[in-house]
């Protein structure tokens, strides 16, 4: 017997009779209540993720010891092997033509990120690039980026994008923000490497690639915007320059959310900006009541923005 | 609205129409509004700390409840984040200043209590298990210990934390008239079982060891029990971060080195899940690993970046030098920390 927990039954019927959502979409919901049809999707999703991070940190903290005992052919050897077996299975997928599960795509992720040990490994071992080894991520970024578009996988461009953003210096680590002087290169790099997605997603539209990848880009590339915004804004001799790129990113999200309705994209036009404004209003005005005036009014009106973008998607809705 | 809310139409006119303007922000939203309500909560009391200093706290807490309330009963925001952070800052700003602090059980019972009271206010599940987990450092403190540094096993706080999470588990079989305090209990059976073993994960004695490694056991099993049978995903979150309590206890089970157990543990976990998945891609009894209904946007998020976190982000170099500057966009900036 199936003991339920609060149903929403009663008020997907309503929702029904009035017309705002059709009939199978209640029927469906309404199913889902009951428990007649329960999906353990999120629950693998999250468990594939743990076991996929598990195996890479492994691999991770293997290729960082020296392995004298194996011998460095032998573990690439090993590792391509590896990386072969889950490139395999999704490619056995694709050519049948079949709908690529949960379990595959994380298959196919782990295979690409032990493409990415195996290689930096390698290369770290016979320093075929000499001392321009930071090629390496713009080669990895290239074939996971054909391997993406190969084999549809947004989990694979994820990975493509992260070894481009590498190649750019950016590291994700928020600590390098805050570090005076180096602040500039990486958040010209950032900004740099924020316009060299958008001119793939552009590519990617113009040249018919999959329509789903379009926001991978676009969520990739107003982060890493936004941070090299704040870095340069930072930085004492590029606050101008980062000043004016935060407007542009801010008016370019918020013009996407208004246009697409996609709020996420405002929440990055509002609270990257209010945060950066507070961050910039500390650094610059000597501390006292009249900067804590000014944060507060400028989080006060990233809310409001945020805010009456909220209203305004539900009236045009 | 929680119907509205799941089924992505909570900006339709009829809703807004039937909720008496009431209005409840997506939770990506949510999470920014939060944020940036908490950042001006500080900013307050900072700027009542240079306009008076012994009534900073009391005076920013009162102005914080006030914005707070204003903002639901005359905006009619509900879970919109912004007031949440400013009603939870507030009554915590209040407790900071009437309860006397001196690293005793009192203020940490005081904040459980607030937390509590702004949880049930605000229907908010987060700040109960919050509450819950701050009531079991009360019981710690009152105990006589000092939370870090001292030597004592906080058994009572280990055991209070796993009663809580075996209680909300048992309590979650009745029919509650809001889902939110069905949510309230799912927080609290994923989150206290958790902090219950982190109360006594640092423990090396083999009796806590293997207690702390059998109760999470029983509650994964009942757990997954208990969500498989009512359908429910919270247990079955609650069945999985147990196992990794357990899977945390039995890492000396073997002598291999830490990368070998992770590659190992690592595989297992992700050969059961497979097996997992292709078994259920048709559903059976109902339950299937295909997705049904639409996704949630944030979770997809989460994924990616989650995916763009695992790739290196450089070479680990031993002996090149790093090239730094880039220049014409050829890179450069990669450092060679792996």
């Amino acid at each position: 017997m199936i003991v339920t927990m609060h149903s929403l039954e009663m008020e997907f019927q309503e929702l029904q009779k009035a017309g705002v959502i059709a009939e199978p979409d209640a029927t469906q919901a309404a199913a889902l209540e009951r428990g007649t049809i329960f999906s353990v999707f999120e629950e693998l999703r999250f468990a594939l993720y743990a076991a996929v991070a598990a195996i890479t940190a492994g691999i991770g903290l293997l290729v960082k010891d020296n392995l004298d005992r194996i011998g460095p052919i032998t573990f690439i050897v090993v590792l391509a092997l590896a990386s072969a077996g889950c490139y395999a299975t999704a490619l056995r997928t694709h050519r049948q033509g079949k709908e690529r599960s949960i379990g595959g795509d994380y298959l196919l992720l782990l295979g690409a990120l032990i493409v990415s040990a195996d290689l930096g490994y390698a290369e770290s071992q016979f320093h075929w690039l000499g001392t321009e080894w930071q090629w390496y991520l713009l080669i990895l970024a290239a074939f996971h980026g054909v391997t993406a578009y190969s084999l549809r996988s947004r989990l694979v461009l994820c990975t493509a994008i992260a070894a481009l953003a590498a190649w750019f210096g950016i590291e994700g680590r928020v600590a390098t923000m805050f570090n005076v002087g180096g602040s500039t290169v990486l958040g010209t790099h950032a900004i740099v490497c924020a316009g060299t997605l958008l001119v793939w997603r552009a590519a990617n539209r113009r040249l018919g690639g999959p329509e789903y990848f379009e926001s991978v880009f676009e969520n990739f590339a107003a982060n890493i915007g936004f941070w090299g915004a704040l870095a340069l804004c930072l930085t004492p001799g590029s606050r101008l320059l980062g000043l004016g790129l935060l407007a542009a990113l801010a008016a370019a999200s918020i013009f996407k959310a208004l246009r697409s309705g996609e709020e996420i994209f405002a929440v990055y036009g509002t609270a990257y900006t209010a945060l950066t404004l507070c961050c910039l209003e500390a650094q610059v005005i000597e501390y006292g009541l009249a900067v804590l005036l000014l944060e507060l009014a400028t989080v006060v009106a990233g809310a409001l923005l945020l805010w009456s973008f909220h209203r305004n998607a539900a009236a045009r809705a | 609205m929680a119907a509205a809310a799941r089924l992505k139409v909570r900006n339709h006119p009829w809703i807004a129409q039937r909720t008496g303007g009431w209005s409840a922000p997506s939770f990506i939203a949510r999470c920014a509004f939060f944020v940036l309500g908490v950042v001006a909560g500080g900013l307050t009391t900072a700027v009542f700390e240079i306009l008076s200093r012994p009534a900073a706290s009391g005076a920013a807490g009162v102005m914080m409840l006030v914005a707070a309330e204003w903002l639901i009963l005359r905006k009619r925001l509900f879970h919109a984040g912004v007031e949440e952070a400013l009603w939870t800052g507030g009554l915590l700003a209040l407790a900071v200043h009437f309860v006397p602090s001196g690293g005793d059980w009192g203020l940490a019972l005081a904040v459980a209590l607030v937390l509590a009271l702004a949880a049930m206010r605000l229907l908010n599940p987060f700040l109960m298990a919050l509450a819950f987990a701050a009531a079991s450092v009360a019981i710690d403190l009152a105990g006589g210990h000092r939370l870090w540094g001292e030597h004592g096993v906080p058994m009572a706080a280990g055991v209070f934390c796993y009663g809580a999470g075996a209680i909300a588990l048992l309590l979650a079989r009745f029919q509650f008239s809001r889902p939110s305090h069905d949510h309230m209990l799912s927080w609290l059976m994923v989150i206290m079982p958790l902090c219950g073993f982190l109360w006594l994960a640092s423990q090396h004695a083999p009796a806590i060891r293997v207690g702390t490694g059998l109760a999470s056991g029983i509650f994964a099993l009942a757990s997954l029990i208990v969500g498989i049978r009512r359908r429910s995903h919270a247990p079955l979150l609650a069945c999985m971060a147990s196992l990794g309590c357990v899977a945390y206890q039995l890492r000396d089970l073997t002598t291999l080195p830490l990368k070998l157990k992770l590659i190992v543990w690592g595989s297992a976990a992700l050969l059961a899940a497979l097996g997992l998945d292709r078994y259920l891609r048709s559903a059976r009894r109902g339950i299937t690993s295909r997705p049904v209904g639409e996704g949630t946007a944030a979770l997809d998020l989460l994924q990616w970046v989650g995916a763009g976190a695992l790739s290196p982000k450089a070479a680990p170099q031993a002996d090149a030098p790093f090239k730094g500057g880039g220049g014409g966009f050829s890179g450069g900036g990669a450092d060679g920390s792996y």
